[in-house]
């Protein structure tokens, strides 16, 4: 009988030993391995793109919340085209392509500008854009002005 | 004996829980809201140089110090070609934000003014480089040669080419950011050249901001005062 019981322990042990060899090297395949980590980042959901675009809104100078939005998706390159600007020949260097989808959110409201770039001192606006990348949530672009020029308008 | 299978598997799971753990998001903070007593508001503070002059661009090379922001929101570090007339401006470099760094334009195209924030730069010296385009009517703008992107800014040509440091709340370092071998687009019949000008003539000191000279009459430091 305890001959029995060594034997399936020894058959246990032997299957558990094999099935960690086999994570760990599926594990260190992962860490190692770039194509293993080159999967696309999973889409982050609308709610938290836009809570994430708010929070960015506010970071440069949105007062309170807005009082009129807008969400559009489109793809950085339309982003861009709609803005005056395009993608430079080695844009895909540095991993940006026309391609890429963002998450755009435009907002009405009160804005105190508190983004970078020579502009007076809390300088007022009414309108203020947010861009982000719409796979990562990582801030692409954000601007403010006039309302009445808007590059994605708010009815 | 009887515990090694139990071992085993505590340890493979220990395992798999690291293999397959992923880097949490990135989580904006911009640190505390209240007036550092240095500064003079919550606002922007910029330590600038400039050249007064018709420039049709601009370039610098601009090291990489990692500043400590300090609980605060942005040190930047960029050369700029302002029309001082109109508040025009387009402006290129490089910014440390709580979420990462970025190569960053900033311009206004006289409807307000925008951040572009462009990841994938390497956190290194680069040489930033802008110039208008007559045949498009936009700026186009550069990292040691390469093109990224081009941007309509609503002019052609400033009344003056800029370059230094600017921070988001006025409690962040600079670390003493060097630009040197400041150069303007100078426009002679159609003909653009990048050339050399004196980047020691103050613009904008916002205290407790300031720009030290460099090693030689084209280079300065971006630097703040210890608070």
């Amino acid at each position: 009988m305890k001959t029995m019981t060594k034997i399936k322990w020894q058959m246990t042990s032997k299957v558990l030993i094999a099935l960690a060899t086999l994570l760990v090297l599926v594990g260190l395949f992962t860490l190692i391995h770039p194509a293993a980590k080159a999967s696309p980042p999973v889409p982050l959901d609308q709610s938290i793109l836009e809570s994430k675009a708010l929070a960015i809104a506010q970071l440069n100078g949105l007062q309170g919340n807005p009082t009129a939005k807008k969400v559009v998706r489109m793809t950085l390159g339309e982003w861009l085209a709609l803005d005056g600007g395009e993608l430079g020949t080695d844009a895909a260097q540095i991993g940006l392509t026309p391609d890429l989808p963002v998450f755009v959110l435009a907002i009405r409201g009160n804005v105190t500008w508190r983004g970078l770039g020579m502009v007076p001192s809390n300088q007022h606006y009414d309108s203020i854009t947010v861009v982000i990348d719409a796979r990562t949530g990582e801030i692409m672009q954000v601007g403010a002005g006039p309302s009445d020029h808007m590059p994605v308008p708010v009815p | 004996m009887k515990n090694i299978p139990r071992r085993l598997l505590i340890s493979v799971l220990l395992l798999m829980t690291g293999s397959l753990s992923v880097a949490t998001p990135s989580v904006l903070a911009w640190g505390e809201k209240g007036k550092p007593a240095e500064s003079h508001c919550t606002c922007l503070h910029n330590a600038t140089e400039k050249k007064v002059i018709t420039t049709w661009g601009g370039s610098a090379y601009i090291t990489f110090t990692d500043p400590n922001l300090s609980g605060g929101s942005a040190s930047y570090h960029r050369v700029a070609t302002v029309d001082g007339t109109t508040g025009k401006f387009v402006e290129w470099g490089w910014v440390k934000t709580p979420t990462g760094f970025y190569a960053l334009l900033s311009w206004n195209n006289g409807f307000g003014v925008q951040n572009r924030y462009l990841t994938g730069v390497s956190r290194a010296t680069h040489r930033y480089s802008h110039q208008y385009d007559p045949n498009t009517g936009n700026f186009w703008f550069y990292v040691d040669g390469a093109y990224y992107t081009y941007q309509n800014a609503g002019f052609s040509s400033g009344t003056f080419e800029g370059a230094g440091g600017e921070a988001g709340q006025g409690i962040e370092s600079f670390n003493s950011t060097l630009l040197y071998d400041l150069r303007y687009l100078q426009n002679t019949n159609g003909t653009f050249t990048f050339v050399s000008w004196n980047g020691h003539v103050n613009d904008v000191d916002n205290a407790p901001y300031y720009n030290a000279n460099g090693s030689d009459s084209n280079s300065f430091y971006d630097k703040r005062l210890p608070s």
